[in-house]
């Protein structure tokens, strides 16, 4: 039986360094939620709070219900699939899967059968009787996850479990992990600290940084509405462009730096009540610019361009010296020169405004608390 | 009580008292309680008799007085630091060179030539005193035929050049174990590099390899001298007049009229205290110069021609030649004829020294069996827990373990035999039983079985214990189900070389043996000591055989011929 996993003002502390000082989240039963975050800021820490090798300093995290702070490791019925898999050295495919059954007393039979299910599920029963020494790393990524699925969890831990794997493997094993858990449906809580990743597989994600959750979401929003400067600039890239708040024809607008001025009708209650002239920051993906043949938007000359077979990535260069980021789709017709004075505007609906210390979207549509 | 395991990580300090107390705690107290007990305790009563006088109970320096003030005393320490800094000289030398020719140069036969020199390290010096006598002793055949053939009177290699010659022999083989580890982990593109610069031969051998491999040369050389400042059996047999430090100790301490233990006592405290300060710029240094070479392209034998191939081969084959030219005189010593009493030889073959030894002395064969494998059992259980704990349970309880765990590296043999024969005497009587020697066998064993269990189990990673924890397994269980074979390969072929050097142990037992607990060891150092050539020599034939049998099976496990001592 699946359950839901809820930490409720988490705190972990190593001696006096706070590593996670409050955190809520709500994982939903039977969801696929991916912990996403620069190095070091705490996704295995917590990973390792919910299974029980860590100890929780402070607020509680329950499965379903039950607060499990201080139940030991074997009675939390988690699975967890390691980054460098830690499979057992000495014992053959069959055993390492086994291993878990094995100590809940299953009777033989039933062990073989269900170990000989899973490992059709994951595509390696060919490997059954071998040991694991010579396997590639995506077979023993296999083995891991079988081993931490047939045990039936209720939920299912994954530590950057592909980061070992080159590309192309990366990308394959990706997809059937995903298939995996949409197909046995168990709560899956992921780590990674690969953006792409995390948008392929996830049902929602959480963005974490030193600890702190910036934004939860599904891949969509969290691309599509960064709650902040560093989520939209962590997932995708961003181009942050400094500009000012303004009121035009009774209509909150954005002026640039170079007089631009463009007017949206999105802005959440925040916006609302900041008084005019005041600095924002706006942000916009490479994808979301569009190069006109008209005066809208802001000049600029192209510095450099590369191609890459269906884009082409521009480096413009606004008047007031910023250097932007931009893609267009290659398109011979209408292909830019290096030194060629270009007029850029954008997508309005796709941006995002955030305040002046980029902690805040100006829009709506975020939610950053579910 | 209900065993709540959780697994307790490095630093992680909020752990719940209650759950906190485990079997593994037990075992680091029960640890610490026998270091008490086998370890300071000795060690203790050694220092104790050093300072207090034997009859009157008081408190006195006189012993340590009485060593340094006497001329017959002082130089048989400066002997013994004079053949030892020239044992480490000559073997420094010629070990690494032997180890740099056979990682260079293609030699045909290498595999024999280190298998040779393998069994000549495994196989315990005094066999090759023993050995050496009967080239070159007294009466020995080579001296025979010299003095016959050219009539001066050459009254054989006894004293100084003696334990020279068989103590580098003996020694050789560890500078040439741990310097060609560091040649084999030397790219061959820093060979190409040196050759780019035109530095080719000699000038590249002292120019890159010396300086890549000195940290591991002066290691194994600090090595080197700490083993043959303590060893005993060589200069006994061979030393004659030459008094060094463990054979003044061990005559002090067993000389039945006469001997005062309260001064053998103060003469290992001051052994001791040499071979502390060795191991300690050892130790400064290997913590200041180790760096870690990666091999992606090792370096490999080639063929070479010419001169460069015939001195190569004409120095590897002399060396282990006469590495192995001693074991051969023993072996054919051994099925010489002898008279019934055993003490002469007579013309022809047979087996009768063997028939003898076994007849007579079968219960030392048995003994050194029985002894061996027990103490070995008792290393491998002990080393276990107790690096498992030090390793996956950092806390100051187990730094303390570990610390003392590495000290009896740094006591001599004959020093423990001493202090645990003064120790248990009363009321807990060890001396004269055969858990005497046991006890002498764990305590200078274990520490390498400690060593080399602790670098495996850092091997392992952490998680694949945890990935046992998370599918439901019980601390025990993956202990036993999962550490545990993990590290058995490695625990056994460690039990093999282990096993191999308890037998050859002399310099401790020597001190604690009893009539009906010799071993094979003191019986061949006996023999010799009573003229009983014959006997002797097929004594140490069994002992070879023995060795050779735990090297091939060894060799069998690791499938690969490297090993460190
Ligand atoms: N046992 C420990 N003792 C003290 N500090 C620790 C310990 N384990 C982790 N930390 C610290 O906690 C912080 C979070 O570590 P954590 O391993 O959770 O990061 P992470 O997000 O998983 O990073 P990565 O992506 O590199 O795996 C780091 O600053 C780390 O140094
Ligand atoms: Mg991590």
């Amino acid at each position: 039986m699946s359950v839901s996993v809820t930490c409720d003002r988490v705190v972990k502390k190593y001696g006096d360094a706070i590593i996670i000082p409050d955190l809520s989240l709500n994982i939903h039963n039977g969801e696929f939620f991916t912990l996403l975050g620069p190095s070091g800021c705490g996704k295995t820490t917590l990973l390792r709070m919910m299974i029980g090798f860590n100890s929780i300093e402070g607020g509680a995290i329950k499965f379903d219900n039950r607060i499990i702070n201080d139940m030991p490791v074997s009675k939390r019925n988690v699975g967890m699939v390691f980054q460098n898999y830690a499979i057992f050295p000495h014992m053959s495919t069959f055993n390492n899967v086994a291993f878990g059954l094995k100590n809940r007393k299953i009777p033989k039979a039933k062990i073989e059968k269900r170990v000989d299910e899973i490992l059709k599920i994951v595509h390696i029963q060919d490997l059954r009787d071998r040991m694991p020494d010579r396997m590639s790393g995506g077979q023993q990524q296999r083995i891991a996850l079988a081993r931490a699925i047939v045990i039936e969890p209720d939920l299912l831990l994954m530590d950057e479990p592909l980061s070992n794997l080159d590309a192309k493997l990366r990308i394959e094993t990706r997809d059937a992990i995903k298939n995996i858990q949409s197909n046995i449906g168990i709560t899956t809580v992921y780590v990674t600290h690969d953006q792409e990743e995390a948008l392929a597989v996830s049902d929602r994600i959480a963005v974490m940084k030193d600890g702190v959750i910036q934004q939860v979401g599904t891949p969509k929003d969290i691309y599509n509405r960064p709650a902040n400067r560093f989520v939209a600039t962590f997932i995708g890239r961003s181009n942050i462009i400094e500009a000012k708040l303004i009121t035009k024809n009774l209509k909150r607008s954005i002026l640039f730096q170079d007089g631009f001025i463009a007017s949206l009708d999105t802005w959440n209650d925040e916006a609302l009540s900041l008084p005019d002239e005041s600095s924002i920051l706006i942000s916009i993906r490479p994808e979301e610019f569009i190069i006109r043949d008209t005066n809208d938007g802001f000049g600029g000359i192209v510095r450099s361009k590369t191609f890459l077979g269906p884009n082409t990535y521009y480096n413009i260069e606004t008047s007031y010296e910023q250097v932007l980021e931009i893609i267009q789709t290659s398109d011979e017709l209408h292909e830019l020169k290096k030194d060629d004075p270009v007029n850029i505007d954008f997508a309005h609906h796709k941006i995002n405004v955030f305040n002046a210390d980029g902690s805040k979207n100006l829009l709506l549509g975020v939610d950053s608390n579910e | 009580m209900p065993m709540e395991v959780k697994i307790c990580f490095l630093g992680s300090t909020a752990m719940n008292k209650k759950q906190r107390f485990d079997i593994w705690i037990i075992v680091s107290i029960v640890g610490l309680a026998l270091y008490i007990l086998f370890l300071f305790y000795p060690l203790f009563g050694i220092l104790k008799e050093s300072i207090i006088n034997g009859t009157s109970r008081d408190l006195t320096t006189e012993y340590f007085k009485k060593f340094f003030s006497k001329a017959y005393y002082t130089n048989s320490l400066l002997n013994s630091l004079k053949v030892t800094s020239s044992v480490t000289l000559i073997t420094t030398i010629v070990g690494t060179s032997l180890a740099f020719v056979m990682q260079t140069v293609k030699i045909r036969g290498r595999n024999i030539l280190d298998i040779i020199i393998i069994v000549s390290m495994m196989s315990p010096p005094f066999i090759g005193a023993y050995s050496w006598i009967l080239l070159l002793g007294r009466n020995g055949s080579i001296t025979r035929f010299i003095n016959g053939f050219t009539g001066i009177q050459y009254n054989g290699i006894y004293g100084f050049p003696g334990i020279l010659l068989v103590a580098s022999l003996s020694m050789m083989p560890v500078i040439y174990v741990y310097v060609s580890g560091a040649f084999r982990n030397m790219d061959i593109s820093l060979f190409e590099a040196s050759e780019g610069f035109g530095c080719i031969g000699i000038g590249r051998f002292l120019k890159i390899v010396i300086p890549l491999a000195l940290p591991t040369i002066i290691s194994s050389a600090l090595l080197v001298f700490m083993r043959s400042l303590a060893d005993f059996g060589t200069p006994m047999l061979i030393g004659e007049g030459y008094r060094t430090m463990p054979v003044l100790i061990f005559n002090d301490f067993m000389a039945e009229l006469g001997g005062e233990k309260g001064f053998a006592a103060a003469m290992s405290i001051i052994l001791m205290g040499v071979t502390l300060i060795i191991f300690l710029i050892q130790k400064y240094y290997t913590d200041k110069n180790s760096f870690t070479m990666n091999a992606y392209h090792p370096l490999e034998p080639v063929q070479s021609h010419g001169i460069r191939q015939v001195l190569a081969y004409m120095f590897c084959y002399f060396v282990v030649g006469i590495m192995i030219l001693p074991r051969l005189v023993v072996v054919y010593t051994a099925f010489k004829n002898t008279s019934p009493s055993g003490s002469l030889f007579v013309p022809g073959f047979s087996f009768a020294s063997f028939l003898r030894v076994f007849s007579k002395m079968g219960d030392s064969i048995r003994n050194t069996l029985v002894f061996a494998s027990v103490a070995v059992i008792i290393i491998v259980v002990v080393g276990l827990l107790i690096s498992y704990v030090v390793v996956r349970r950092p806390n100051r309880l187990n730094t303390a373990l570990d610390a003392f765990s590495m000290i009896p590296f740094i006591i001599p043999g004959s020093v423990i035999g001493i202090a645990i024969s003064i120790s248990f005497r009363k009321p807990f009587v060890l001396t004269g039983t055969a858990g005497a020697l046991i006890l002498v066998y764990v305590i200078r064993r274990l520490p390498y079985m400690i060593r080399s269990i602790s670098a495996m189990l850092r091997s392992i990673s952490l998680s694949t214990e945890e990935a046992g924890i998370s599918l439901g397994a019980s601390h025990l269980k993956v202990f036993s189900q999962i550490t545990v074979p993990i590290l058995a390969p490695g625990i056994m072929s460690g039990s093999i070389m282990t096993w191999m050097q308890t037998t050859s142990e002399l310099s401790a037992s020597i001190m604690l043996y009893v009539a009906n607990t010799r071993t094979l060891s003191i019986s061949i150092y006996t023999e010799v000591i009573r003229g009983q050539y014959g006997n002797a020599a097929a004594l140490a034939t069994i002992f070879m055989i023995i060795s050779v049998i735990c090297l091939v099976l060894f060799f069998k496990i690791t499938g690969k011929h490297e090993f460190n001592v």
